[in-house]
């Protein structure tokens, strides 16, 4: 019996005519842009078949998972927190010495998540959070990450060149402002409290809610002015 | 996991595409199936979320950056079904035939770095756990990271803090541990700690003078200071 050389498969027309259909049939490598898209498409919908046939997942739980993801949870539900602590002293020093609990005062369920932290921005100092490793975010206080958050560009930069990143995102902030950046890196998760905006003392708490942006709760923006 | 997933830092990168406060939206069927099918198989103990994380830090590299965020959790949803051996690649291609489709126009299987020791969690749900010995530190305290990664495969101590000197400044109760819990060795309940590092500390002493980060720490990577770090305690 001869000895086959690691690339004899490689030279052998059989084996390459293989490999091929090898490819072929387990899915395309190349695909990009929308025939990307529709091939994830293909190979979702055979998984949510078998994990249905398996009795893993139901039918209606992906129906249920777009409208809790893109109507019932957002940052609508962060604001009411926010708002909350910028009429309220003794609720914000209740979310600053326990977030996780406080933030059922004003009617908002964590879920899962099991450790939430308030940062509280104040003259001079301004905290922005991230995720380095992953995308960690508070889906429950904010809903759906942003895809900014979740990028490269982002995920790398914010460490480093914070006050670069901030401003190029349409965040000014001057040099002598203290910038603090909370990195995700394990289960707790950071909600910013932005300053309230001058000009507001007549708002009452929901009319102050409708201020609060997304953007101003991850420390890259700052709430809205009447 | 020394992998393209550990961001921080790393040069290159450009502009962050950002539209102020943008709605965002489940935008298509195929992601909402990636986000629900994650979660079932969360709750049924087929992985967790740090074995979900680390087949995401072990997808091919070259695979990692095309792929969108959920387009990540796809694929991790395959590479859990297949090695929790909920289904096999000739079954997936089987559906996908049944269903009407040329396995051709699927995306590809995910392509990962092998690991050992991928179990399902059969423990009670959660992360927080009462433990019965206390903490090693406490806000204040001056510690040093560990210089490399504090074992193969899953952990949480990015490149960029390694050997690095900071202040506790917050101090949590105990968590899961994501560097067992992810191969399937055990919870091994850690305290937690947010540690403050000066940016001249972790980027060098042309860095912004008025930056700080902060990193949420197992003890377990943590050692008292060996030097005097740039920061201090500042909660």
């Amino acid at each position: 019996m001869s000895e086959q050389t690691p690339s004899h498969g490689h030279e052998d027309g059989h084996d390459h005519d293989h490999d091929h259909d090898h490819d072929r049939d387990h899915g395309h490598e190349a695909l990009h842009g929308d025939a990307l898209a529709r091939g994830q498409a293909i190979r979702a919908e055979a998984l949510e078949q078998i994990l249905i046939d398996k009795g893993i997942l139901t039918a209606t739980e992906v129906d249920n998972y777009i409208e809790t993801w893109n109507t019932r949870i957002g940052p609508m539900v962060g604001a009411r927190v926010v708002a909350r602590a910028w009429v309220d002293d003794d609720f914000k020093a209740r979310l600053q010495a326990d977030a996780t609990g406080a933030v059922t005062e004003v009617g908002v369920n964590p879920g899962r998540l099991e450790r939430l932290e308030v940062v509280v921005n104040e003259p001079g100092v301004h905290h922005v959070v991230c995720c380095t490793l992953c995308s960690c975010y508070p889906w429950t206080i904010l809903g759906l990450p942003p895809n900014w958050y979740k990028s490269p560009e982002y995920r790398s930069r914010i460490v480093r060149e914070p006050r670069t990143v901030l401003a190029e995102m349409g965040l000014e902030l001057d040099d002598d402002v203290r910038i603090q950046v909370w990195d995700s890196s394990a289960e707790v998760r950071y909600l910013v409290v932005p300053e309230r905006p001058a000009g507001t003392e007549h708002l009452d708490e929901d009319a102050l809610a409708q201020l609060v942006t997304r953007d101003s709760m991850i420390g890259v923006g700052r709430p809205a002015t009447p | 996991m020394e992998g393209i997933h550990d961001m921080g830092g790393v040069e290159g990168y450009g502009r962050p595409t950002h539209v102020p406060n943008e709605e965002v939206n489940v935008g298509t069927r195929w992601e909402a199936i990636s986000g629900a099918a994650l979660f079932a198989l969360l709750r049924s103990g087929v992985t967790n979320i740090d074995a979900h994380r680390h087949r995401i830090e072990r997808l091919d590299p070259t695979r990692y950056l095309p792929l969108t965020y959920w387009g990540r959790w796809l694929a991790a949803v395959e590479s859990a079904m297949v090695e929790q051996g909920v289904a096999d690649v000739s079954e997936i291609e089987a559906t996908i035939h049944a269903k009407g489709h040329d396995p051709a126009d699927s995306a590809a299987p995910p392509r990962m770095h092998p690991v050992d020791g991928l179990e399902s969690r059969s423990n009670q749900p959660g992360f927080l756990r009462d433990v019965d010995h206390q903490p090693r530190f406490a806000v204040g305290d001056l510690v040093t990271t560990l210089r490399h990664p504090p074992q193969p495969g899953h952990h949480r101590l990015p490149r960029y803090c390694r050997g690095r000197s900071g202040a506790i400044v917050r101090s949590y109760p105990a968590f899961t541990l994501p560097d067992t819990v992810a191969h399937g060795r055990g919870e091994h309940p850690t305290y937690l700690y947010a540690v403050a590092f000066a940016a001249t500390e972790l980027w060098g002493p042309e860095a912004d003078p008025a930056q700080t980060c902060h990193l949420d720490l197992f003890e377990t990577y943590l050692e008292p200071a060996r030097t005097e770090p740039h920061v201090r305690a500042d909660p």
